[in-house]
């Protein structure tokens, strides 16, 4: 795991080291073993490596022994084994052990549908010195990122926006439409980010850069199906079937030269995943978990249980509301995104406590619920169908009691509320985003919050409707349930959650995370399953906790889905807050940022000031606020 | 207490909660429940209109015909009044 960048002139110039070293500068803590800078011409690479396979003759940028191929690379190829052997049958020779060469061997192979033989998270750059051509190629599901950006006269890129920044060509300005779209969505719709002039390459997306021509071409997609295979086969084979895929995608995960631990959150995925380690190496394995003083988000007393049932050596790390006032600019500085939630905020200290104990991987169940129907997103979207079909009965609003039982709230809420928050419209039934609607329209309402100035940069621009026109043909075709799946998984997942709580803040302190669930083979495995087996009526991941029967304790097996959350707004707002709060809060700053309106900061924070917890909408709002007023002074001129 | 005074306290109160201030946003037909009330601020909008208007509110009566709109809700609490006295 590590840091990458690179440039590639188009004006026939050289690359300039001073300018990669800049780059690769901002990026320390992705690569704090070793640095390295190649220029060959118009295009120069550079790389911040994280040692962690082959830890002697990995380094970067490397070559292929006849000098043409050049690459710079973050991530793992986790099936560069079977791919060695593969070449070597077919005469290529190897003069390291990495995943790295291997790449650069399966690119002279195979070309540029060598991606589609990787198994693996990526982001890399491969030059080719004879064809002047630049590669360049992201992983299936989006776990690291690859940001670029074009100027006059050169074609940059890095793992993270600050590198391209670094560049002063490159401006460093807010992009009104990109806000658009998180303040919808949460992510921004790829190739776009919340910056002017940068951009990002999509998931499951590679592209060649020639000169001053871009092309972009998607290689992978989830691939769903109308109501899922409808092959015969019993609950238990299917089940099997899937145990034995995350058991292959958790053993070439442990694929390292150094030793790997596992997230322990308590639940069933990272229970699950750290029960197959255990399967597959003997050793006594490592876990490491979160806890939180405030018990509405405490989940130690499971991640005890889970530790004591898989014999792991367990270590936490307890994170308070003023730790996470605390570290908030960190993380801001990592994610490089405004957010709604400060669920990353913990992730951080996790993390730093994972580097602290010496460990450099971990594995975690992220990507569980996305590929298995595990998302309460889901669960609320089927309730809402349900009702839809006969609006006017009385009983069947009542399920929507059923959801977010670890909502106190939202409990607490009349039915007849809900019936309206929740409320289901003919037109409603018929929108591809049905599932989402609830979502994208409480945070939509927080563009209330934008400045006058702001929003007419905006203008009419509809976030829906540009995603309504990339929806992929016979989406609509598709199961409800695949069209939810589809959303989250095309851009919650790689735009929101494993940016800002996966790559970010692992990196943040070079530690790297890998995901079982994400196996390309996992996810078009929970792509292709039938509904049913992923939600039996109510119950979520119905499929996987089969598959988990015996592995992991039944307790945990059994327990309400509880998703990761800590506290919100009202970490800021503590007698003891950092000075930077009310500072970036201030009028004075909200007017300068330019983004917002300060007398509707001012309402807004005042509730907060004022000891009232606030509204769902009025945590995301503060949350959001603070953090775009975050990125506006490490980011923004 | 006049239909002025009322509408204008609790469009003030609906507009500085939910609103963020921007009244501009605010009709007097605006669906409120579900839309400009979120689904966690409805208990903030009846004790609101239980305290300002001294007038007791029962979850049954939490509907669309009620509170709806800032129409209907002025509406709501002057039969409430009404009734009070």
């Amino acid at each position: 795991m590590c840091g990458i960048a690179g440039v590639l002139k188009s004006t026939g110039s050289t690359a300039e080291s001073g300018e990669l070293r800049r780059m690769i500068a901002a990026l320390p803590y992705r690569g704090p073993d070793a640095n390295g800078i190649h220029i060959a011409g118009a295009a120069g690479f550079a790389h911040a490596r994280l040692s962690i396979i082959d830890l002697k003759s990995g380094a970067q940028p490397m070559s292929t022994t006849d000098g043409r191929l050049w690459i710079t690379f973050n991530g793992e190829i986790f099936n560069y084994l079977e791919l060695r052997e593969e070449l070597v049958n077919k005469g290529y020779s190897f003069a390291t052990r990495s995943d790295t060469e291997v790449i650069l061997n399966a690119y002279r192979e195979y070309g540029e549908d060598c991606v589609k033989h990787f198994n693996g998270q990526w982001a890399f750059a491969i030059w080719d010195t004879t064809e002047k051509k630049m590669f360049l190629s992201r992983d299936r599901a989006g776990v690291r990122p690859l940001f670029y950006a074009q100027t006059k006269d050169s074609f940059l890129f890095a793992s993270e926006i600050k590198a391209l920044m670094a560049c002063p060509e490159v401006p460093r300005e807010f992009d009104p439409v990109g806000m658009d779209q998180i303040f919808t969505f949460w992510a921004t719709l790829p190739p776009r980010t919340a910056f002017r002039q940068i951009s990002q390459l999509p998931p499951g997306h590679s592209m060649n850069v020639q000169g001053d021509c871009v092309r972009v071409k998607q290689y992978w997609s989830v691939p769903y199906v109308e109501e899922g295979d409808s092959r015969n086969g019993n609950e238990r084979a299917r089940a099997e079937e899937l145990l034995h895929l995350l058991e292959d995608a958790t053993r070439i995960r442990l694929r390292s030269d150094v030793p790997v631990g596992a997230y322990l959150s308590g639940g069933i995925d990272s229970a699950l995943t750290t029960a197959l380690i255990r399967k597959i190496a003997s050793d006594r394995l490592r876990s490491f978990s979160l806890t939180f003083a405030d018990a509405e988000f405490d989940e130690s007393p499971y991640q005890l249980e889970a530790s004591a049932f898989l014999q792991t050596q367990h270590s936490s790390v307890s994170c308070s509301q003023a730790d996470i006032a605390k570290v908030f600019p960190d993380v801001i500085r990592h994610t490089e995104h405004p957010l709604f939630r400060t669920a990353p905020a913990p992730m951080y200290l996790l993390s730093r406590l994972v580097r602290e104990n010496g460990f450099k991987v971990v594995l975690t169940g992220e990507g569980a619920d996305e590929a298995l129907g595990g998302y309460d997103i889901f669960k609320e979207a089927k309730i809402r169908r349900f009702w839809g079909r006969n609006p006017e009965s009385k009983w069947r609003p009542l399920l929507l009691k059923r959801l977010y039982p670890f909502l106190p709230d939202f409990q607490r809420q009349p039915a007849a509320n809900l019936r309206h928050f929740f409320r289901v419209t003919a037109e409603d039934l018929e929108s591809p985003f049905f599932s989402h609607l609830p979502r994208w329209e409480l945070t939509a309402k927080l563009k209330m919050l934008f400045a006058a100035d702001f929003q007419a940069e905006i203008g009419q621009y509809d976030a829906m409707q540009e995603l309504r026109e990339t929806l992929p043909s016979g989406f609509r075709s598709w199961s409800h349930f695949g069209q939810g799946e589809y959303l989250e998984a095309k851009y919650f997942l790689p735009g929101y959650l494993l940016s800002s709580q996966g790559d970010r803040m692992a990196m943040a302190h070079s530690v790297e995370g890998r995901y079982p669930f994400l196996d390309y083979r996992v996810v078009e495995f929970g792509a292709k399953l039938p509904t049913r087996l992923k939600m039996k009526v109510l119950n979520q991941k119905y499929l996987l906790k089969k598959a988990c029967e015996g592995l992991v304790p039944e307790s945990i097996l059994r327990r309400p889905k509880q998703p990761y959350r800590a506290p919100e707004g009202k970490c800021f707002f503590d007698e003891n807050a950092p000075d930077y709060v009310k500072e970036l809060l201030s009028p004075d700053a909200v007017e300068k940022a330019g983004v917002f309106d300060k007398r509707a900061v001012s309402i807004l924070t005042s509730k907060f000031a004022g000891g009232k917890v606030g509204s769902l909408k009025d945590n995301m709002g503060v949350v959001a606020v603070l953090s775009t007023q975050l990125l506006a002074s490490q980011f923004v001129n | 207490m006049q239909t002025t005074d009322i509408t204008h306290e609790i469009r003030t109160f609906l507009v500085e909660n939910f609103l963020f201030g921007r009244g501009e946003n605010l009709a007097d037909n605006e669906p409120l429940l579900g839309n400009v009330v979120d689904s966690t601020g409805v208990v903030e909008f009846v004790v609101f209109l239980q305290e300002r208007f001294n007038v007791t509110v029962e979850d049954e009566e939490v509907t669309a015909e009620n509170l709806g709109s800032l129409q209907n809700a002025v509406g709501f609490i002057e039969r409430k009044l009404r009734q009070n006295t």
